[in-house]
């Protein structure tokens, strides 16, 4: 029995960079029942275990049938339209910039950081959409993960983008103050995006956090990038932090971080509850 | 004789959601009652059926929720959602119009 316990936690471990946790507990326990069939007619345990597992396809077959687009998730599709807007805002921008002193520098730091900023709130705003889908009924494992997914890879473009921009901001900086890193709020607010995306992508891939838990790190994403950009201009200028579109944008993402620990379907079985009675 | 795998994979909707009306499941007693019901001719890969009941879910033909199956074990069951009712009549009308037409085509061919 010891055996078992231990191939099949060698078996899960084989599957859990492709497949989060619920998605291998579900199949874990089919295996468990084909182990239990195939004991039952004289198998031997390993014998049973590997039987068990050609029968429920190879791993690569598994992550591939588990990573076939689900249907679209209707907020991801929107994050996608704002970015091609962005993106449109983002080269007018650069075009306006590149004519002044050392625009060649400046017109690419700024549609850079336009880009990358606004993708990584719209990533915030993908983890607001979660949490309040969430709380009217839950995804299912294969959904959740593919959400989780997606989601990563926008924080993996949101890391690209900015550390570009964030380079040429510093080569600018460096020809037009004569130093390239002086500390600031906006510098030390650029690293804070770049940490936090970095976490989310990382926590993605590795599978080390469930895809609730990485839609919550979009939440936060969303957090450090609104202090990164509204909040370091406000406090650059005012040295405080009373800034409109900082609250605006970080309030909502608050209840979202609030509401995301609540169990899934709250909301629902609330008002099931009172149409009910 | 075992079937096509293209009819498996378009019989597989009707199928699951057939053995929900039956009453709630889980995916090893779906794929058994599965064989049970075809002789063993229906085969699937058993990790295949899961893609199918979480799409089902998706679309909200079907609920699925976490149940203990023993001390350190979770199962998760299926029941039929009133979606997956209406989608299961129609599949049933798809079905019968299918097999009425192959019915009658090859019964005036074998007389």
């Amino acid at each position: 029995m010891h055996d078992l316990e231990n191939l099949i936690t060698e078996w899960r471990r084989s599957l859990r960079k492709k497949m989060s946790a619920d998605q291998i507990d579900e199949l874990e326990d089919h295996l468990r029942e084909r182990i239990a069939e195939l004991t039952r007619d004289q198998s031997s345990t390993a014998d049973a275990f590997h039987k068990a597992v050609i029968a429920l396809g190879s791993q690569a077959d598994l992550t591939s049938e588990f990573q076939k687009p689900n249907t679209t998730w209707l907020p991801l599709k929107l994050a996608m339209a704002v970015i091609a807007i962005l993106f449109v805002v983002g080269v007018v921008l650069w075009i306006r910039i590149t004519n002044r002193p050392l625009g060649l520098l400046l017109g690419p730091h700024v549609f850079l950081i336009v880009l990358g900023y606004g993708a990584a709130l719209l990533i915030g705003c993908l983890g607001i959409s979660y949490a309040a889908q969430r709380s009217v009924r839950d995804f299912t494992p294969t959904r959740a993960q593919s959400i989780a997914r997606h989601t990563a890879t926008l924080a993996r473009i949101v890391t690209v983008l900015t550390a570009i921009g964030f380079v040429f901001g510093m080569v600018w900086a460096h020809f037009a103050w004569d130093h390239a890193f002086s500390g600031d709020a906006k510098e030390i607010g650029a690293l804070a995006v770049l940490a936090s995306q970095i976490c989310l992508f990382a926590a993605q891939r590795t599978n080390t956090l469930s895809p609730r838990a990485v839609m919550n790190l979009a939440v936060v994403g969303g957090i450090v990038c609104a202090c990164a950009w509204f909040g370091a201009n406000t406090w650059m200028v005012n040295k405080s932090f009373h800034s409109w579109p900082l609250w605006i944008i970080v309030i909502p993402h608050l209840i979202a971080l609030f509401v995301a620990f609540l169990p899934s379907g709250w909301l629902a079985a609330g008002r099931d509850a009172k149409s009910g009675g | 004789m075992k079937l096509d795998k293209e009819l498996v994979a378009a019989s597989s909707a009707p199928l699951v959601l057939s053995i929900l009306a039956e009453g709630d499941s889980y995916g090893y007693a779906i794929i058994q009652r599965i064989r049970e019901l075809s002789a063993g001719k229906i085969e699937w890969t058993d990790g295949m059926l899961y893609p199918v009941l979480h799409w089902l879910e998706d679309h909200g033909q079907i609920r699925g929720r976490w149940e203990k199956a023993g001390p350190a074990r979770r199962r998760r069951y299926y029941s039929l959602a009133q979606k997956g009712r209406t989608a299961l009549q129609k599949h049933r009308e798809q079905w019968d119009t299918v097999t009425a037409a192959l019915r009658q085509l090859w019964r005036t061919q074998h007389a």
